[in-house]
This record gives C-alpha cells, structure tokens and sequence, in this order.
C-alpha cells in the first residue's frame, strides 16, 4: 500500500486548508481595523498593514503541503480550476476597469478591494470543475 | 474512457473506499475512473492492472 494513501483519502481542500484560510481572513480584517485606527505609530501602521501578507505566506505553504499529498485526479481538479479562475478574473477585473474609464473615473469603484474577487471566483471555478468530476 | 474497473472491484467485494486505500488515491478518483469521467495516468492504469491481475487493455478500452 502506498504509505501516502491516509494522507491522500481527503480532496485537497481538506480541515487544514479551510483553517489556514480563515485564519488569514482573521489577519486581514485584523489588520484594516488596526490600521483604521489611525492612533498607531507609523511603523505599527505599517506592520499592520503588511501582516496579512505573511499570513497569507503561511496559507499558501499549507496549500502546497496539501497539494504534495494530493493524487493525480486532485491535482487536475485545481490545474482546471486555476486553468478556469485566470480568464475569468481577467474579464472581471478587465470589465471593472474599463467601466472605470468609460465613465471617466466618477464610478470609484472599490479596485484596492478588487483582489478579493479573485478568490471568489477561484473558489467557484474549483466548484464547477469537482461537480464535473463527482 | 471506458473501464469495468466497478465489475472487478465489485467481484472482490471491495467498496470503492477499499480500492482508493490499495491504491494510494482518493475515493473521489475511483468514483471518477469508473463513471468514466476521468482517463487515470499510465503509472495507476497500471497500478490497477497490477492489483486485479490482468493487463491494462483487458480493463480500460478508449
């Protein structure tokens, strides 16, 4: 028996994944509260400011801790949901941005905000790909 | 692809949950191969082929 197969039983968004990714989500809205408090020190500012981007270092290690333990149909389920989410936020994100010009910039559309589409609609790319595969 | 991986795995008795652990993959990959939504790599072809005894083209067929 492979003596990776307790480890490969659960798909790749298993407990940990989920944990990880709450607990940067956590961090971030941490981080834009401490950061609106605007009664911190430059530097405090600034740490927190930053401090999501290492949490979100610490996520991706997870990710990829999980992905190594993966079988092959796990993997081709997110190298199609990536395949997928990439076009995808380009048209998002491409439309937002050209709504913004159209209209000469007055919209003021939230686009420091925009990243979080993206694991939006990863996350419903990686949906569409598991039920093509269920 | 079509397989009669669920006829060989259900000769033995085996549930799906059995084959995925003989094989070292998931649950999901078994469920995938033998409703034919998924063509497994040659190396789990082979793993297959191997744990039923057989050759590969006597269990998968394009």
């Amino acid at each position: 028996m492979d003596p990776r197969s307790a480890s490969i039983v659960a798909p790749a968004s298993s407990g940990r994944v989920i944990a990880a990714g709450t607990a940067w989500l956590a961090v971030y809205v941490a981080a834009r509260w401490a950061v609106a408090l605007g009664d911190l020190a430059d530097v405090a500012r600034l740490a927190a400011a930053f401090m999501p981007l290492f949490a979100f270092y610490w996520f991706v290690a997870v990710v990829r801790r999980e992905l190594r333990n993966a079988d092959e149909l796990q993997r081709q389920v997110q190298l199609e949901a990536l395949a997928l989410a990439f076009p995808t936020s380009m048209v998002v994100l491409m439309t937002l941005g050209l709504m913004e010009i159209f209209h000469g910039g007055r919209l003021d559309l939230p686009l420091k905000d925009a990243w979080v589409a993206l694991p939006m609609i990863y996350g419903v790319c990686l949906a569409a790909v598991r039920y093509r595969y269920r | 692809m079509r397989s009669d991986v669920r006829e060989r795995r259900q000769q033995r008795e085996w549930s799906q949950a059995d084959l995925a652990e003989k094989l070292g993959v998931s649950r999901q990959t078994i469920n995938a191969i033998e409703t034919g939504k998924y063509s497994p790599s040659l190396e789990l072809a082979f793993k297959i082929a191997r744990l039923f005894k057989v050759r590969v083209e006597d269990i998968f067929e394009p």
